[in-house]
């Protein structure tokens, strides 16, 4: 069994809790396609009924059962890596949109129970080395489950870009 | 014995010599199905990669989403795809119909592959006896350099359909029905596997429509094991010969029955694919457009049972909106009238792509627009505005709501 071994392992922020079934096209409305980066940051969570300015740059996702699903458009992904996204939680995620995180080095850690305990704007700590995540103002502490070997490798990379690096080499 | 079909095909595939459930595997691919939009963004990594080492021969490449392109920005993709496989001597198809429409009519997809591709819908030629499933650009850029996909499954289940299937009912109803049923994610890293027992057969049309949704319930796959309609698809499309899964099987995993006997016209209500009821409850909703195409719809068989219905008679709905599928397609709607008798009701014709699915091209919708559409995919926001509200149902459903403007049933 690997261990997870990034740079940052441990986070804090404001919970900005997102429903079950969030889709693509609501985190990365289709008209933010582009080969441009400032075009596709712009569209991050566009699609969201939710104002996040005064999360002030200081959230951590937390949604609900099949976090992404929809499109395999990867710009999604481009969107929260280039928006500083490094870590975000959820209770399962869609198939395509957990490869294309983990793929651009984006930690989409799995907890069951937190996403129903939890409300907007609590404050949360994330311990990717002791796989705890503390909600603060309510004194409770959840487990992050465990990833498979072959995701940790790639985040141990931070990304598949570099795994392929390696793996070319 | 085998299990099943698709772990038959899992095996013939696998680079080690089992695979497991709920775990990573390495699984060689047959073909990767790779288009403008999200092919073009793993272009800049493949140039900084030595040409002979990557899978060349097993790209299937399509410009069907910007087709053509309706922005600036989308005529520099497309011009950087189009650039891209002329200096790598590939060669694309170009303007020729939606990429999963060109992918199940080409010559070298056949059953017993597994195929790969840049978009979430390439699920839609699992209808022809293959796991084909989408994935991210990266993943694919991985699977182009080392010739396998890392894969993981959690099970197979079977769905088989039994009774006899109504006339007014299409793959498109019966797959609302299994939505209904799973709910949005209920599918997720399941790979469905088809057994089509019904006594009048699923046309291969309709089980692209049923297939192609799959992927709305977050299923890998839905399989259609092949059979005589299968074979008969083959036979008359790429004059070529396939086997007729003639195998026993110990199946001992999950099985759902459909009585397609039961079944009754489908409609997903907004704003979501799993939102569905029967077609009779939102009789009467008042419909600003109407849109048949994407690469849920938009083929032969539909085109006809739309012809028939609106022949002679003139659509109430104001935005009419047609798309075959491909231009091959188009063009046998062509021979066969159709496209007189769309034009005639009052439908726009579109060129063979995706239109104003994805908000990709023209027909996107504002505020107050109401949209009843064959395509897959519902979401707030989908065909433009996040106010406007999208139906989704069967292209006869979508036809005799066309003639009324309000939503009926077929």
């Amino acid at each position: 069994m690997l261990s997870l071994k990034i740079e940052n392992m441990f986070y804090k922020g404001k919970v900005l809790k997102l429903n079950h079934d969030v889709n693509t096209d609501i985190l990365h409305p289709s008209e933010f396609f582009s080969l441009n980066s400032e075009k596709v940051k712009d569209g991050f969570l566009r699609g969201i009924n939710q104002n996040i300015s005064s999360f002030e740059n200081n959230y951590i996702i937390v949604g609900g059962d099949n976090f992404g699903c929809g499109s395999s458009r990867e710009t999604t992904a481009y969107a929260f890596k280039l928006s500083g996204i490094k870590i975000l939680i959820a209770i399962s995620y869609s198939r395509i949109f957990f490869r294309n995180m983990v793929n651009n080095g984006i930690i989409p850690i799995i907890q069951p129970e937190l996403h129903s305990f939890i409300e907007n704007a609590d404050n949360i700590e994330v311990d990717l080395q002791n796989n705890s995540i503390n909600v603060v103002n309510k004194s409770k502490i959840f487990n992050i489950l465990p990833f498979d070997n072959y995701i940790i490798t790639i985040l141990n990379e931070n990304g598949i870009l570099n795994y392929l690096k390696r793996y070319r080499d | 014995m085998f299990g099943s079909y698709t772990e038959k095909l899992l095996l013939d595939h696998a680079i080690q010599d089992s695979v497991c459930e709920n775990k990573y595997f390495k699984l060689k691919y047959d073909y990767i199905l790779g288009h403008d939009a999200t092919f073009s963004l793993i272009i800049d990594e493949i140039k900084k990669i030595n040409v002979r080492k990557y899978n060349k021969k097993s790209l299937i490449l399509v410009a069907d989403h910007f087709c053509p392109p309706a922005t600036v920005d989308r005529a520099n993709i497309l011009n950087k795809f189009l650039k891209f496989t002329e200096e790598n001597k590939l060669t694309p198809h170009v303007f020729e119909g939606i990429c999963h429409q060109i992918l199940v009519e080409h010559a070298k997809i056949l059953p017993n592959q597994v195929i790969l591709g840049t978009d979430s819908h390439t699920v839609t030629a699992s209808a022809l006896g293959s796991l084909a499933f989408g994935l991210g650009s990266y993943d694919i850029l991985y699977s182009l350099i080392t010739g396998h996909t890392v894969f993981k499954y959690k099970k197979i289940v079977k769905i088989t359909l039994t009774g006899t299937i109504p006339e007014n009912i299409s793959g498109k109803d019966i797959i609302l029905c299994l939505l209904k049923m799973t709910k949005e994610g209920g599918g997720n890293y399941i790979i469905w596997e088809i057994e089509d027992r019904t006594t009048n057969k699923l046309s291969q049309d309709d089980r692209f429509a049923f297939s192609n949704m799959c992927v709305e319930a977050g299923a890998i796959s839905a399989i259609f094991v092949p059979d005589e309609i299968t074979y008969k698809y083959f036979k008359e499309i790429k004059n070529h010969t396939i086997d007729i899964d003639q195998q026993k099987y110990n199946f001992l995993g999950e099985n759902i029955n459909i009585d397609v006997s039961k079944v009754i016209p489908q409609i997903a209500k907004p704003h979501s694919p799993a939102n569905v009821t029967d077609v009779q409850d939102v009789k009467g909703v008042k419909l600003s457009q109407v849109f048949i195409g994407s690469c849920a719809s938009g083929r032969l068989s539909e085109l006809g049972e739309v012809a028939k219905i609106v022949k002679g008679k003139k659509i109430k709905v104001k935005k009419a909106i047609l798309i075959p599928s491909s231009i091959d397609i188009y063009k046998s709607a062509f021979s066969l009238g159709y496209i007189g008798i769309f034009l005639e009701a009052g439908f726009i014709v579109g060129n063979p792509s995706c239109g104003p699915c994805g908000k990709i091209d023209k027909g996107v919708l504002g505020d107050d627009d109401v949209c009843l559409s064959t395509s897959n995919r519902n979401y707030r926001g989908r065909m433009g505005s996040l106010k406007a509200e999208i139906y989704l149902a069967s292209a006869r459903t979508c036809a005799v709501s066309a003639l009324e403007g309000k939503i009926c049933c077929p």
